[in-house]
């Protein structure tokens, strides 16, 4: 039976995986899409938790991640598409004009 | 039988994931994307979520990975423009963080035989969602209609934005 540390399990390699790939990759779409990897991975492991105590307010929180989520995409493809308008690049090393 | 479909689901998601992260093209980073999120939607089926799994096919496949395609054809980047991966100390440090964390995480949550308690009748539909969507977090529901309004909003303004 798979029960709620197989998810978690599951859950926590999603994560990892996002958060290597956001730390990894310098292309900024694909960062975007590591981050709605992690995003999923919490979603999992919330509807894990759901099922495993039987309430559906787990279920609610879900819905809420991915209305977030969707908002967050379309906002941060939007600034992908200005800044590569105004700096022709997407590649996040050339983005350093707030650095220090 | 449902630990079978739990595994192979599992595998599917995670070596998508694994596609998303070290694959170059964008292109094929959409398509494993979109792979993985179909994975997750056949797990959450197991996990008796119905309503969220159809949602997640409905905005997850469905719209984010339509405007995450829309964007990469849009910028049409050249092959030669695209960033490469990382630089090799990055990514070595990047991959070393990941498995010691993975080590760390397998060691705390490793999987037990034990499975789930059985749930009401009932569970995961769309009234059992429903219901605390509508009473106890109604105000929160209605915040979210806000924040879709915003983000379009938004998004236009900023794309539409000459420079």
């Amino acid at each position: 039976m798979a029960g709620p540390s197989s998810y978690m399990f599951v859950a926590a390699i999603l994560f990892l995986i996002g958060a290597v790939g956001v730390v990894v990759r310098r292309d900024l779409i694909v960062i975007l899409m590591a981050v709605e990897i992690m995003l999923n991975a919490v979603n999992l492991q919330f509807l894990a938790f759901a099922r495993q105590l039987g309430q559906s307010e787990g279920q609610v929180f879900v819905f809420m991640v991915m209305v977030v989520a969707a908002a967050e995409a379309a906002i941060g493809l939007a600034f992908v598409l200005l800044l590569y308008r105004t700096r022709k690049t997407i590649n996040v090393d050339n983005i350093n004009l707030m650095q220090g | 039988m449902q630990a079978v479909f739990f595994w192979l689901f599992s595998a599917l998601a995670v070596g998508c994931a694994l596609g998303v992260v070290f694959k170059k093209n964008p292109v094929v980073s959409a398509v494993f994307l979109m792979g993985s999120m179909l994975a997750l939607a056949c797990l959450f089926l197991l996990l008796d979520a119905h309503f969220i799994a159809v949602i997640q096919v409905l905005v997850y496949a469905g719209a984010v990975m339509v405007l995450f395609s829309f964007i990469i054809m849009i910028l049409n980047l050249p092959q030669e423009e695209l960033p490469p991966l990382a630089l090799g100390g990055t990514r070595a440090w990047g991959v070393a963080f990941g498995a010691v964390a993975l080590l760390f995480l397998a060691g705390k949550f490793f999987p037990t035989k034990e499975g789930f308690m059985p749930t009401s009748r009932g569970f995961g539909d769309v009234r059992s969602i429903a219901v605390p969507l509508f009473r106890e977090y109604a105000l929160a529901f209605e915040l979210t209609s806000l924040v879709l309004l915003v983000g379009i909003v938004g998004a236009v303004l900023l794309a539409k934005r000459k420079v």
